[in-house]
């Protein structure tokens, strides 16, 4: 007999007659454990957080570092033209453009009640996702912010008007469109930052007008945007479950 | 037939009955593997259904990639080399063995084939033993056992001769100490 044949027989030889008694009580242990397992475990906020990084899709990321390199790229090309480095404002509100369709993929793709009913509460979720935004539109704006005042000159102030403070109005825009009372669509708030564009592009080519605003104004006018962006921000999270069909008290499992 | 795709978002939902349906549908080769390990055989149950309770444990976590059993006697496998640890000293109790002996010719034969290859067996190294198992018993193709054991395929082919090779010179030695005593 080869060893082939030995271990058929072998294997022959050992022949398994499962106990339905020893059966059952695996179906039984093996529930019991996944139970308990089940019980035990939360979702930490790390967890959460990774897992709301994964919903979202990266393209608007790719995009925005996109347009910050094609900015870079017409100011070094354009260096000595003023108007160029003005119209700075206009890349601003396209990179907060940018970020509308993620914040409106709830509402546009109707999952608020879904979400609504999930273990995290809406609320949570934009958090989350206005978190890993602000984490990676910061991390952005600081490099090419950075890159832009050492490698091509500009001073802090020149890049705060014309970068930082467009940029914050578009998203003042955006998300006081998103907590408005009335249920306005993306459409409308890319509407609105378009025409805010125009009104920059106006303001900023008008030398005129330009040279009557001085710095203290322009400090004033980026910090009344970030006080206005924090409370746009504090009112889209206090009132994102009202965009419900039916008031979130009233969901029914 | 469910698939195991199915059954596993079924289980995670805590549907009952695809538990059901899980156990069932793996007991036997989990079963099978776990007495080919372990000769003790209320033992080998025990394994069997601690292989189960490990999968279920972290069920949560699983993330279904087409290969189910092949996780489960990689669980199997890692609680049968526990087990070896733990009996590695305790020498075979041979009473066992020969009160399974028959007088008929052919079953004597049988059975002394038995006992050579579970003593060959048990001398090879775990790795071998393993792929030889898998290989021989389970009958999984060399892909899945590369899969189970989280190895090369190369080194599975290799690890196959290698076993066959030193389980043949093990036999040869057992069967002469056998019939030499």
């Amino acid at each position: 007999m080869n060893l082939e044949d030995k271990l058929m027989t072998y294997k022959n030889m050992i022949q398994v007659q499962p106990q339905e008694k020893r059966i059952q009580e695996t179906i039984r242990k093996s529930k019991e454990t996944f139970f308990a397992s089940e019980q035990k475990r939360i979702l930490s906020y790390h967890e959460f957080l990774w897992a709301q990084l994964k919903a979202i899709q990266k393209r608007w990321w790719v995009l925005q570092l996109l347009l910050l390199l094609v900015l870079w790229t017409v100011l070094t090309s354009a260096y000595e033209d003023i108007y160029i480095k003005r119209g700075m404002g206009v890349i601003a509100s396209l990179f907060v453009i940018l970020i509308i369709p993620e914040l409106w993929r709830n509402r546009s793709c109707q999952c608020m009640e879904i979400e609504a009913a999930s273990y995290y509460s809406l609320k949570q979720i934009y958090a989350a996702r206005m978190l890993l935004f602000g984490i990676t539109d910061i991390f952005l704006i600081t490099i090419f912010c950075g890159t832009a005042s050492v490698g091509l000159h500009f001073e802090l102030s020149e890049l705060m008007v014309q970068f930082l403070f467009p940029l914050s109005v578009t998203a003042c825009i955006c998300f006081g469109t998103l907590c408005s009372k009335y249920s306005f669509s993306e459409m409308m708030a890319i509407a609105l930052c378009i025409i805010w564009s125009a009104v920059w592009l106006f303001i900023i080519l008008n030398e005129s007008v330009y040279a009557m605003i001085t710095f203290p104004i322009w400090l004033s006018l980026l910090g009344l945007a970030f006080t206005f962006l924090v409370i746009a921000i504090y009112r889209t999270l206090k009132c994102c479950n009202k965009y419900l069909e039916v008031s979130f008290d009233e969901i029914r499992t | 037939m469910y698939s195991d795709f199915l059954l596993i978002r079924k289980m995670k939902q805590g549907d009952d009955t695809s538990f059901d349906l899980f156990v069932r549908k793996y007991y036997w080769e989990i079963s099978t593997y776990c007495h080919y390990h372990c000769p003790d055989k209320e033992y080998a149950e025990d394994l069997t259904q601690e292989t189960f309770v490990r999968f279920f444990t972290k069920l949560s976590d699983y993330r279904y990639k087409g290969k189910t059993l092949n996780y489960l006697y990689t669980i199997s496998s890692n609680l049968c080399k526990d087990y070896f640890k733990k009996i590695k000293e305790i020498p075979v109790e041979e009473t066992e063995l020969i009160g399974e002996i028959k007088p008929e010719e052919r079953q004597m034969e049988d059975i002394l084939n038995k006992i050579l290859m579970e003593q060959a067996l048990k001398q090879l190294p775990d790795e071998l033993n393993e792929v030889i198992t898998l290989c021989y018993f389970q009958e999984l193709k060399l892909t899945e056992i590369a899969d189970t054991l989280q190895i090369s395929l190369p080194l599975v082919k290799y690890r196959l001769k290698q076993a066959k090779v030193q389980l043949k010179k093990l036999l040869r030695k057992e069967g002469k100490y056998e019939f030499g005593r």
